[in-house]
């Protein structure tokens, strides 16, 4: 078994796996003595990333442990019921089984640094709202393995007990949890909301900000119509390497109204979405990877929409462009992150 | 380089057998030197120096030695080790705790060193001393030969994690090796077995036990706090006695035999005998080298004890350089002074359950001081596992999937001596199914190395997901 990658790694067909990363490039040759005594360390991890049958071995172990012991071979991903897969990384199902509550003194910092952007803000005469997207296992726990509990108190009721009564923090669970019998709102073998998740954060979003602009009023889910695709499977299915392609809903618009969608979406470009039959100027959006399915809703009520791909509230594009409002979408999981690398940002 | 890496494992490994047993016998001394070396730069690049500076300095003392066998010239060589295994391991922790008081006074704080601390060093620094001392005692002859000293020092299979090789015992196999056949498939076997341990039972463990020492005291219930210690105790029984099993494997396929490191440690009936059973290389190290110099149980018991609380202090300063590490020594050290002081007559009288339980709680308990994070968190630690932690729901189900329930059981059965008890019934003419017997051996350590060698692949596993930005 040993001398097999060696002696017959040749014939081996490269089996190629979706890790949407460069592979380890072939060292270059040293050009001085510590280089020299590093090669060997770079050249082993070049080995590491394309030893022959590695592509078979490990799409084996996926299949393996999936479905002999039924476990995710991936630590961050559970393997759940019905082909339902949930994220376990950052403390993510930790802390909604309330595993993992701040501790007094960052959930203060986090109170502290949302209260002073809302003020930074407000001192320029713009609006502040903060949406918070849930985990895909508070909407569908019902997919999880037996043994999972869900459990309080999570970072999110905490950082809800200490913020001001009318601090505009949003939490999107209670629409997500109210609408999911009427059509599904998460991707199975993603972490992500698909775009009916996405619209019923959309609808969350307008309708608390109709208490400023009582003019905006969200589109009807109804011009919408439902309809089984088969889609290749998503960013956790990669996680543990079990690529396929998997029947999901997806939805299409009666075209009685038409969303304007960037083309391209690339986190370091920011997306500048012009709409001018809209009943409002300006928004400048904060968002996360979840932020990308609330894009041509929350654009459709705005003449000049920017969503930019930041955990944080950029000030010295908020001085640029002066919106009427700065949405701050996060993920729910990040508030498990430490605060310094989510807001980082120095307001005053 | 690790011993589970594809790397060591496809490349490394068959090259360097083969080089080594198709050479003339007189070059294989050179080529697992150059090997050795090899393996070590890979993980260490440029502190290579450093194991080069420990193989010159306890060559050119054990020389001295052999010449001029002076209480000086090995209390010299002995201090140059302690000095370099000081400075690398232990500056920062020293000059940490001379700050404390600086503080305290108002001054200036010294600035940490924060020096790289080099893989391997606490077992190579104590090799050298080994061969110093025995070499002074004239328990063996220092080698002339810089390679074969060379090679004994930095033996791959032993070189980053043990066992403590002493030079007496493979001098004979320096100078000569054989290997045949069956050598080979007795190493491989143990290798495999080694592997089994440290890839399917230590690292599957490993993951309940982090996520669980790592919960806010809090969230510490009872049932959680007894989960996360006995993974613990598993992960790092499986992890350290299967990279011994495996340095002897690779050992045995080189034509080495290296003594035992473990021998079923959990089924000690007393902390005394957990020693005689654990890390044996370390503790055989420690009473040889320390504590039977310091007079062993020769001198009055109250000098016994307080050798005994020195050794284990030291045990415990060996495996890291912190005040927990320091207290797990120093709990060890007190739980043997108490044995001699008449608890062991106690324990003797009780049924050997009653000794057995006593045994699995004592170390168990000593586990948290090992892995805690802090000697706070270790004493919260112990009140959630004595009932007086967190109020939070029953949540052990999170922690058990159905790979880390079978890794459990594997792990309680194989800290045990039943598996080798069945496979040597096996072998008894009753049953009059030898081949049959060697065709399931086979077959079940196939299995071991071919889940290894998934295992492995998959550790190299490693997308980009867009959804962590």
């Amino acid at each position: 078994m040993l001398w097999t990658p060696l002696l017959f790694g040749w014939l081996a067909p490269r089996r190629a796996l979706f890790e949407n990363r460069s592979l380890t490039a072939f060292p270059s040759l040293p050009t001085n003595l510590p280089g020299v005594l590093r090669y060997p360390g770079k050249f082993a991890n070049w080995l590491s990333d394309t030893f022959p049958f590695r592509g078979g071995l490990i799409q084996l172990h996926t299949q393996l442990s999936g479905s002999l012991l039924r476990t995710s071979p991936n630590a961050d991903v559970v393997i759940g019921k019905e082909g339902w897969l949930f994220y376990a990384g950052e403390y993510a199902l930790a802390g909604w089984s309330g595993l993992h509550p701040f501790d007094q003194q960052e959930l203060y910092a986090w109170r502290d640094a949302l209260v002073a952007r809302q003020k930074a803000l407000a001192a320029q005469g713009i609006r502040y709202l903060v949406y918070i997207a849930p985990d895909k296992q508070r909407i569908y726990p019902e997919y999880l393995p037996d043994g999972y509990r869900p459990g309080t108190p999570t970072r999110l009721e905490q950082l809800q007990a200490v913020l001001p009564t009318d601090f505009p923090l949003l939490d999107g669970g209670p629409d997500l949890l109210a609408a999911k019998s009427m059509r599904r709102l998460y991707l199975r073998t993603d972490s992500h909301w698909n775009e009916m998740g996405a619209f019923v954060g959309y609808e969350t979003v307008i309708t608390a900000m109709q208490k400023w602009f009582g003019q905006i009023h969200p589109i009807s889910m109804g011009i919408f119509r439902e309809a089984m695709t088969t889609v290749p499977s998503g960013d956790l299915s990669v996680m543990i390497n079990r690529l396929e392609q998997i029947q999901e809903p997806s939805w299409f618009n009666d075209k009685s109204i038409r969303f304007k969608r960037p083309k391209v979406i690339d986190p370091k470009v920011p997306v500048d979405i012009v709409n001018d039959r809209a009943d409002l100027e300006t928004a400048l959006i904060f968002h996360d990877s979840f932020g990308v399915g609330l894009m041509p809703f929350i654009a459709h009520h705005f003449r000049h929409a920017v969503f930019i791909h930041h955990k944080d509230v950029d000030m010295a594009r908020v001085q640029a462009m002066r919106p009427q409002v700065v949405i701050h979408e996060i993920i729910e999981r990040r508030l498990n992150r430490p605060l310094e690398k989510e807001l980082a940002e120095p307001v005053k | 380089m690790l011993f589970t890496s594809p790397a060591f494992l496809f490349y490394f490994l068959p090259l360097m057998l083969c080089g080594h047993w198709l050479l003339p016998a007189h070059w294989r001394n050179a080529w697992v030197l150059a090997a050795s070396l090899l393996f070590y730069i890979v993980g260490e690049a440029v502190y290579v120096w450093v194991l080069l500076a420990s193989i010159a300095l306890n060559y050119f003392f054990g020389m001295a030695l052999q010449r001029h066998p002076g209480r000086g010239v090995l209390a010299v060589g002995v201090g140059l080790n302690l000095f370099m295994l000081a400075t690398f391991k232990y500056a920062d922790f020293l000059v940490a705790n001379i700050n404390v008081p600086l503080s305290a006074l108002g001054l200036t704080s010294l600035p940490l060193p924060h020096m790289h601390l080099p893989i391997g060093i606490s077992f190579f620094v104590f090799q050298g001393i080994s061969y110093l001392v025995d070499v002074y005692r004239r328990d063996v002859s220092a080698t002339r030969s810089p390679v074969d000293f060379a090679m004994y020092k930095a033996l791959y299979p032993q070189l980053i994690a043990g066992p403590i090789v002493r030079y007496r015992d493979v001098v004979g196999q320096i100078k000569h090796r054989h290997g045949d056949w069956e050598q080979m498939g007795r190493g491989a076997r143990r290798f495999i077995i080694g592997l089994g341990k440290k890839m399917i039972i230590a690292n599957t463990l490993a993951r309940p036990a982090d996520t669980i020492f790592a919960l806010p005291a809090g969230q510490w219930t009872a049932p959680v706090a007894w989960l996360g210690i006995v993974c613990y105790a598993l992960q790092i029984y499986f992890d350290f006695s299967g990279y011994s099993d495996m340095a002897i494997g690779l050992g045995r396929m080189l034509g080495f035999t290296f003594l035992e490191n473990f021998n079923y440690p959990y089924i000690a009936q007393s902390v005394g005998e957990f020693w005689r059973r654990w890390h044996i290389s370390l503790s055989t190290w420690f009473r040889d080298y320390l504590y039977i110099p310091l007079g062993g149980g020769r001198v009055s018991p109250g000098r016994v004890y307080f050798n005994l609380s020195l050794v284990f202090l030291l045990c415990g300063l060996w495996h890291g350089a912190s005040w927990a590490f320091l207290i797990w020594g120093g709990f060890h050290g007190l739980l043997m002074v108490i044995e001699r002081l008449g608890w062991g007559r106690v324990l003797q009288r009780l049924p050997r359950v009653l000794r057995h339980v006593y045994l699995i709680l004592a170390i168990l308990v000593s586990w948290v001081f090992f892995r805690a994070d802090t000697l706070s968190a270790a004493l919260d630690y112990l009140g959630a596992m004595a009932g007086l932690g967190g109020l939070s729901p029953n949540l052990v189900g999170f922690y058990l999937n159905p790979m880390v329930k079978l890794a459990l059981a594997a792990g309680i059965i194989g800290a045990t001596p039943i598996v080798p008890l069945v496979n040597s019934a096996l072998d008894r003419p009753l049953w009059q199914a030898g081949f049959g017997v060697g065709i399931l051996r086979l077959g079940a350590l196939s299995a071991i190395f071919a889940m290894c060698i998934m295992l492995s692949a998959a550790q190299t596993y490693n997308p980009f997901i867009y959804f962590r930005f």
